[in-house]
């Protein structure tokens, strides 16, 4: 490797908590529970798992065998990787996708994780014990992200957000320079029982917590029922059936580029079948199993059915306005707040750690740089995009532009293309002779079929709603984001990271060329 | 909650966690031959 030293896991349970640290987010406790009980309840978990089986699963075992495959080959870059899959020059363009995306939404996703930070600190310290006034958490949520107006964060005086911003650099950075095996597999092989174990106990709390007083209808198993009681006629309406497929695209980190980077580290021989339906299962459980019986549950119970509902279509609602009520109101709110906030910064940092472990690599391995090298240059490219979410705070512009462009829109764009790399180029028996290489379990056959046939119709559909999809007036929803500025401004810095991500990628090629690396593939 | 909502949730909470018992176990088993 170009950077003088071969990284590689240092155990196979590490690499699967890896994966399943940077599947496990924040959506697995506040998207989740929100999106099922608005399309459908317990019927929304059949669309769930259709999209699970058929594009989750099956695409999960695509990124791991494409990531040995092209780190058999001394590629650990989604460019590097794409360019040993394809020998075509403009291979290693499309993997340039692969990094543009966990840079981007690195840009926003800290931003989040330190607001999960503070407000752990702020159960800690009482400062969120507040009491029944909605209104108070509202206005708390509002002044800690400076989203009443742009650069409130920056109009002087003591920030405590920027100080959690800070801690959260710190700490992401910290952790990634020790390196693959020394910095981020020990932290989640910590992380992820510690973020289980404060799951527990808030469910624990939650499962046990009595009716509601001032309402006697309001109880645990109501807001159980809240959530899962299935409205079948919910499956007739498309709209269910993509919000089921975007979910599992956010939660399982699929079309992200880190799953790719990760695997490309797996030892040569070693299972990536029996390791990726793992990491997945493993991220259904904190997410079906824990989101599931936690979020709406809580706050059923103290806020009722008609409050609730104004919560459930914004993450952002639920977990920092609604929540706090909650925990203002239980028994032993104080500690179980601090757990619960603590538990999704735990969630977060897992992620985000992982999104600058792919980018890294190709600074690594693209220009020749140490890790000391690429860390610097991710903390400027870092640096300057969280400035433009911070500063662009009013209704968290910034951070919703970002979301959509990189979150929502182009990890689809990605997903199709390394569908279509799997099945199509490296081709299903090349990529079936990788996945089974080492592997602890058999993987049926119809899976390559899958791979190669059906999630790529599946997800051409999904792109196809997204840019098709039209506003009350008849107009293109997508048309229409250009109208705002935020909105326009936010996809015009993604361009312009993905061109200074393609001259990056363009001078590493000619280094790749010069250091007789595809001479090797030829050979 | 209704009857078709317990059976919804206890078959997709048990399911996922049957399943996730089931991985791990036998990543760990493995890990322990090697």
């Amino acid at each position: 490797m170009s950077s003088g030293h071969k990284e590689q896991w240092g155990s196979k349970i590490g690499v699967i908590m890896a994966v399943a640290g940077s599947a496990v987010g924040l959506g697995n406790f506040l998207r989740f529970p929100g999106k099922a009980a608005e399309n459908g309840g317990g019927a929304f978990m059949i669309p769930y798992f259709v999209a699970l089986l058929l594009v989750g699963i099956p695409l999960c075992w695509a990124e791991w065998s494409m990531g040995r495959y092209g780190g058999r080959r001394g590629f650990h870059s989604a460019p590097g990787i794409f360019s040993v899959l394809w020998r075509n020059p403009a291979s290693k363009y499309l993997g340039a996708l692969a990094l543009l995306i966990p840079l981007t939404v690195y840009f926003y996703y800290i931003v989040i994780e330190a607001w999960c930070l503070g407000y752990a600190w702020n159960y800690l310290t009482g400062n969120l014990m507040m009491g029944k006034n909605p209104q108070a958490y509202k206005d708390f949520f509002q002044t800690y992200t400076g989203s009443g107006a742009d650069g409130a964060l920056f109009s002087g005086g003591f920030q405590e957000t920027l100080v959690f911003i800070t801690i959260t650099f710190f700490m992401n950075y910290a952790l990634v320079y020790r390196g693959l095996s020394g910095g981020i597999e020990k932290f989640c092989n910590i992380a992820i029982p510690v973020m289980a174990l404060c799951a527990m106990c808030v469910l624990v709390r939650v499962m046990t917590l009595p009716a509601n007083p001032s309402a006697p209808e309001q109880t645990v198993t109501n807001g159980l029922g809240f959530m899962w009681n299935p409205q079948p006629e919910k499956l007739l309406n498309p709209d269910s059936w993509l919000a089921a497929a975007g979910q599992i695209f956010f939660t399982l980190s699929v079309g992200f580029g880190v799953i790719i980077n990760y695997a490309s580290y797996v030892k040569p021989k070693q299972d990536i079948a029996l390791s990726g339906l793992t990491a997945t299962s493993v991220n259904e459980f904190f997410e079906v199993c824990l989101g599931g019986l936690i979020t709406i549950p809580a706050a059923f119970v103290f806020l009722g059915a008609t409050t609730l509902l104004t919560y459930t279509s914004s993450s952002f609602s639920l977990g920092f306005m609604a929540l706090p009520n909650v925990f203002a109101e239980m028994p032993g709110g104080r500690i179980f707040g601090f757990l619960w906030f603590f538990m999704l910064f735990l969630a977060a940092i897992t992620s985000s750690i992982s999104m600058l472990q792919p980018v890294m690599a190709f600074f690594e391995e693209g220009m020749g740089v140490k890790r000391l090298g690429s860390t610097a240059i991710m903390l400027v490219f870092t640096l300057i995009g969280t400035g433009f979410v911070i500063y662009y705070s009013k209704g968290l512009g910034g951070l919703d532009s970002i979301d959509f462009w990189s979150g929502e829109l182009f990890i689809v764009v990605l997903a199709l293309v390394q569908a279509i790399m799997y099945g199509w180029v490296l081709g299903i028996d090349k990529g079936r002779e990788e996945l089974e290489d080492g592997a602890q379990m058999r993987v049926p056959y119809f899976i390559q079929y899958v791979i190669k046939f059906v999630s790529p119709l599946f997800l051409i559909c999904i792109l196809a709603s997204m840019l098709l999809s039209r506003n009350d007036a008849g107009k293109l929803k997508m048309l229409e984001k250009f109208a705002q500025p935020i909105q326009a401004t936010g996809f015009y810095i993604i361009v312009l990271c993905l061109l200074v991500l393609w001259v990056m990628v363009f001078f590493a090629g000619k280094r790749w060329k010069t250091q007789g690396k595809y001479k090797d593939l030829n050979s | 909650m209704t009857v078709p909502g317990w059976i919804f949730m206890l078959v997709s909470v048990g399911t996922v966690t049957l399943f996730t018992a089931y991985c791990v176990s036998r990543v760990l088993i493995a890990s322990g031959k090697d």
